[in-house]
């Protein structure tokens, strides 16, 4: 292939365009070469950043799972993290809150600030951490508990609510942010594992923003729900958006593209692209992003 | 280019997107049949060329509707995106100004029936010269349209826009020339005349549809909407990378 | 011929019909242009069904021969018998019988009874007879069963549907079995129980706070007074289990807790087998432990303070017990901690609780069902523990809170009444029957409970 030629000194202003003699090049815009993977396509900054990464490394173990990742999020902003699998997208979700802690053998390197504060640093606890960034998994995971129980359960352990009509009062809203409340007010006592798989998810989303967190990372939170459930949470996630960041990984571009404002490339530990996502998915400036979305290799 | 050397995992995708293209190619061979005939005709005029003119849109017709056809097929099947959905957007796009450059040699075909059934004199040399001209300049560019479109070559795409600049200075001549004509007196010059006008217009039409199907293929390569920009930024978007 | 070459016959004839009947399904099939075989089922199904047909008719017959066979030459006998026994009364007409059965078994010495020689003779006459004809019977139907599937063999039979359906009853018949032998067991102790409930009432039985079960040869013997009044013992059981789950529970389920969650791999993969070893220890091993270290220890121990203890006290059986139960609590614990996804577990750190506020909160909560069990089933195994009370809590039916006084248990009882010779007509040895449908009832009822609340409370984890 060519190779990028940036310069275009034949071509300027002054220059008759209607000469049709070569001029210069087509300049082949797609990188493919893998060499010039490590520097991120597109503008990983954004203005007022809630979070912002800054040459993160992970390790699992020898395996360098993410190299040299750079990347803002941005407040009121859902951020849609695509890549095939085990290109360390949910690796650096999971960054976000430090869930990587409780993997054995995982080492992180480089700075994540939440709100200019490096979370990685030593005298950051991270019980309050991941009360701000808060996650949502694949599978919906209510825990064995009552509905009530399932949403009270963060504001009991952080101490949010001083007695029982503010716990009441917390969970009624949390129920109602994540459109659950309707479905749910008469049998709040009964299981959560009772529910179906779409109301399920919901309410771990209602568990999550009862501590009122400033993040939510969602991990594949619909693989795993028919598209009516997952309609209805990309609803959801379109509604949280005015008062939270969201960072959602998924296997589905589709969704990616419906729900998301910007979309981030991920390829073998290297954030190969960012961009707005209505330019990724019509005009993705690098050759593995173009390839991997319109499902050239996966 | 932005061919890419592997193809799409899903086999049946690239085989679909080629009949595609395919459809639009042959649409392009079709039509760019029709305007060569109808350069044919003017001068010396007979009926047959131009009722095959007629008779080959019923081809092209056929295939701007089948090839809509697979162009909705296609996205509701595969949901297409980045080079896929602007390669498919602009082949439907390419299609319905290929039709169109198709309806316009069509109307100017019938045009030149009555011309030849009304026993009215021929046509003034003259005239013709310049219609054939611009009719001439016209199938030039929408080969060139058509080949840029075929092998995504932009620089014979910015070649089409040049042309059809070029085009557009030679209607503006003609009509001046037209104004300026001194046998506007007869009665059967003045409905001639009119038939020319109408014929240079149809030329200046084609050439306006072939530099948009050039613009296509741009936007098809480079994702770039280079429509009513001007060939200034025409070129700078082709030429400078981003 | 004997019973052992007629099964070894029948084995041989099964196998060959086996061989017959695949043999056949080849020969009739007729193979198409695609490569298919017309027959319907694999040739492997034809030879065994033709074997099926082979084996179970005659085996069938077979055991209702033997089954039969006795008792009906018997009665044959019994009729021919002279007119004399026949006129004695039922009982002692069978006493005759029995005669008869021992001098045919050879069990008698000298002699046989000369009113018996012909009856034996006869017997054995209709033996041989019995004998041969179900050689032939048997040996006829085993063929006659092969050739009839052997002869139905075409492409067109549904050989594996017959077989599967064979299958299938032979399956239910295996579990009819287990059933049935449960079933006995429980029927044979409740008839003995219910004959020494017709001698001791019911009431006295179950709300009796006396236990002593002598039975008096004379009326005026010393100490012919004898209670059955089980509270006593029920009592001392529980005492004992509950000391035992008192230590039992709480270092189980810890210890289960520890290697689960906050164990290192490594650390677990060395002590969890080794915590399974306690419970390979035979109870008797723990019986010396409690009975010679323990029990004079808490006694020692106990006087240092100014306490009474007895030598065998329900403290010192019940720790032990404890110690062998931790293994059962800290085993099955362990496993349903593990059982619960680790989702789970994400879920809780993701909303930032603590490792301990997690264990606590979540893990407990979803295991709660299957550590539930777990407990119940070792206090099952507590209640049955025999050997353990035995030698460390004594034999004195005491009726007690005081874990430091020597009590005993229901098994304990049921083993001394058991125990050495006895008549299975006095009360005293009936009395273990009562005991033991007792305990039945107790552990079966906790089964079930422990049953039904691991599954009503089970959480639908995928």
């Amino acid at each position: 292939m060519e190779t990028i030629t940036t310069s275009s000194t034949s071509v300027t202003k002054d220059t008759p365009l209607m000469t049709p003699e070569k001029p210069n090049e087509v300049v082949e815009n797609k990188v493919i070469d893998r060499d010039h993977r490590g520097q991120t396509v597109g503008d990983v900054t954004v203005e007022n950043p809630r979070m912002t990464a800054r040459n993160v490394n992970v390790w699992y173990g020898d395996k360098h799972a993410i190299q040299n990742v750079n990347l803002d999020i941005a407040n009121n902003e859902v951020a849609a993290l695509i890549g095939p699998s085990g290109c360390g997208k949910t690796t650096f979700l999971r960054c976000l809150n430090r869930m990587n802690d409780t993997i054995d053998g995982c080492l992180v390197e480089g700075e994540i600030a939440l709100d200019g504060k490096n979370i990685y640093d030593k005298d950051v606890d991270v019980v309050p951490l991941r009360a701000r960034v808060g996650i949502v998994f694949q599978k919906p995971n209510p825990f064995p508990k009552s509905i009530y129980e399932n949403v009270a359960y963060g504001p009991r352990i952080h101490g949010l609510a001083r007695n029982k009509t503010d716990l009441d009062e917390i969970v009624h809203s949390s129920l109602k942010r994540s459109g659950l409340f309707d479905e749910v007010k008469d049998r709040l006592d009964q299981p959560g594992t009772g529910l179906s798989g779409g109301q399920q998810q919901r309410l771990c989303i209602a568990r999550a923003i009862a501590v009122s967190p400033e993040v939510i990372l969602m991990d594949e939170p619909c693989s795993a729900l028919d598209p009516i459930a997952t309609a209805t949470i990309e609803e959801l996630i379109d509604e949280l958006r005015k008062k939270y960041s969201i960072v959602i990984v998924t296997h589905s571009m589709q969704q990616a593209a419906r729900v998301s404002q910007r979309t981030a490339y991920f390829h073998l530990g290297d954030l190969i692209e960012v961009g707005p996502t209505s330019e990724i998915f019509t005009n993705p400036k690098h050759k593995l992003t173009e390839e991997y979305i319109t499902g050239r290799f996966g | 280019m932005t061919e890419h050397t592997e193809g799409h995992i899903v086999r049946r995708y690239d085989g679909e997107l080629a009949q595609l293209r395919g459809m639009v190619l042959e649409m392009g061979g079709l039509v760019l049949f029709q305007l060569d005939q109808f350069v044919n005709l003017l001068g010396n005029s007979t009926e047959k060329l131009a009722k095959q003119i007629i008779e080959r849109d019923n081809d092209v017709n056929r295939l701007d509707i089948e090839s809509h056809r697979d162009v909705l097929k296609l996205l509701a099947k595969r949901a297409p995106v980045a080079t896929d959905l602007r390669t498919i957007i602009s082949a439907a796009k390419v299609v319905t100004e290929l039709e169109h450059i198709g309806d316009e040699l069509v109307k100017v075909s019938c045009l030149y029936i009555d011309i030849a059934d009304s026993k009215r004199p021929q046509l003034d040399e003259n005239l013709l010269q310049d219609a054939r001209v611009m009719g001439k300049m016209a199938h030039t560019m929408l080969r060139g349209a058509v080949d840029s479109f075929d092998t995504v070559n932009l620089e014979k795409s910015i070649h089409v826009a040049q042309e059809s600049r070029e085009l557009e200075n030679e209607f503006q001549a003609a009509l001046q020339k037209l104004t300026n004509y001194k046998s506007l007196e007869s009665d059967n010059n003045v409905s001639n005349t009119l038939s020319m006008v109408l014929v240079i217009n149809a030329m200046e039409r084609i050439g306006h549809h072939t530099k948009n199907i050039a613009e296509y293929v741009v936007y098809m390569a480079k994702g770039k909407d280079v429509r009513h920009v001007g060939l200034d930024r025409l070129f700078e978007e082709i030429y400078i990378s981003n | 011929m004997s019973i052992s070459v007629l099964l070894i016959t029948l084995a041989i004839l099964t196998i060959a019909s086996y061989s017959f009947g695949r043999k056949r399904s080849l020969s009739l099939a007729t193979v198409t242009e695609k490569k298919k075989s017309s027959l319907h089922s694999l040739p492997g199904y034809y030879g065994t069904l033709t074997a099926l047909w082979c084996a179970i008719p005659a085996l069938l017959i077979l055991s209702l021969w033997l089954v039969l066979e006795t008792s009906i030459i018997t009665h044959i006998v019994s009729e021919d018998l002279p007119a004399e026994v026949q006129n004695l009364p039922e009982s002692e007409r069978n006493l005759v019988i029995n005669r008869l059965h021992n001098e045919l078994a050879g069990q008698t010495f000298g002699e046989p009874d000369p009113i018996l020689k012909p009856a034996i003779d006869h017997y054995k006459r209709l033996q041989q007879i019995s004998n041969m004809a179900l050689t032939v019977v048997i040996l006829a139907i085993s063929i006659l069963g092969g050739l009839y599937a052997w002869s139905r063999v075409s492409p067109n039979l549904r050989a594996r549907n017959h077989v599967e359906i064979v299958l299938k009853f032979l399956l239910i018949s295996s579990s009819t079995i287990a059933i049935l032998t449960t079933i006995g067991i429980v029927l044979s102790v409740l008839f003995e129980a219910v004959r020494f409930f017709q001698t001791v009432p019911l009431t006295e039985f179950l709300f009796g706070t006396k236990w002593s079960p002598q039975t008096a040869i004379r009326a005026d013997q010393v100490g012919s007074s004898s209670a059955f009044g089980a509270v006593p013992l029920f009592t001392g059981t529980l005492l004992i289990s509950f000391i035992a789950m008192l230590i039992a529970v709480p270092i189980g389920l810890m210890s289960a807790i520890y290697l689960s969650e906050y164990a290192s791999r490594k650390f677990r993969s060395v002590v969890k087998p080794m915590l399974e070893v306690l419970a390979g220890v035979p109870t008797v091993v723990y019986g010396f432990f409690a009975a010679l270290t323990v029990a004079p220890f808490i006694r020692d121990s106990g006087g240092l303070i100014g306490l009474s203890v007895s030598s065998e006290s329900a403290l010192a059986a019940g720790l032990v017990m404890g110690i062998m139960i931790i293994p059962f609590i800290s085993s099955l614990s362990d496993d349903v901690i593990n059982a619960v996804p680790q989702s789970m577990r994400d879920g809780s750190y993701g909303l930032g609780a603590t490792h301990s506020e997690t264990v606590k909160r979540v893990i407990l909560r979803a295991a709660l069902p299957g550590i539930v069990g777990g407990i119940l089933l070792a206090v099952s195994r507590a209640i049955g523990e025999t050997m353990i009370v035995v030698m460390a809590a004594g034999l004195a039916a005491n009726l007690t809170a005081n874990p430091l006084d020597s009590v005993t248990t229901v098994t304990v009882q049921i083993v001394t009444l058991l125990v050495g010779d006895q008549e299975f007509d006095s009360a005293k040895t009936l009395a273990a029957f009562a005991l033991g449908l007792m305990l039945f009832v107790v552990t079966l009822s906790l089964n079930v409970i422990a049953l039904h609340i691991v599954r009503k409370y089970r959480e639908q984890y995928e």
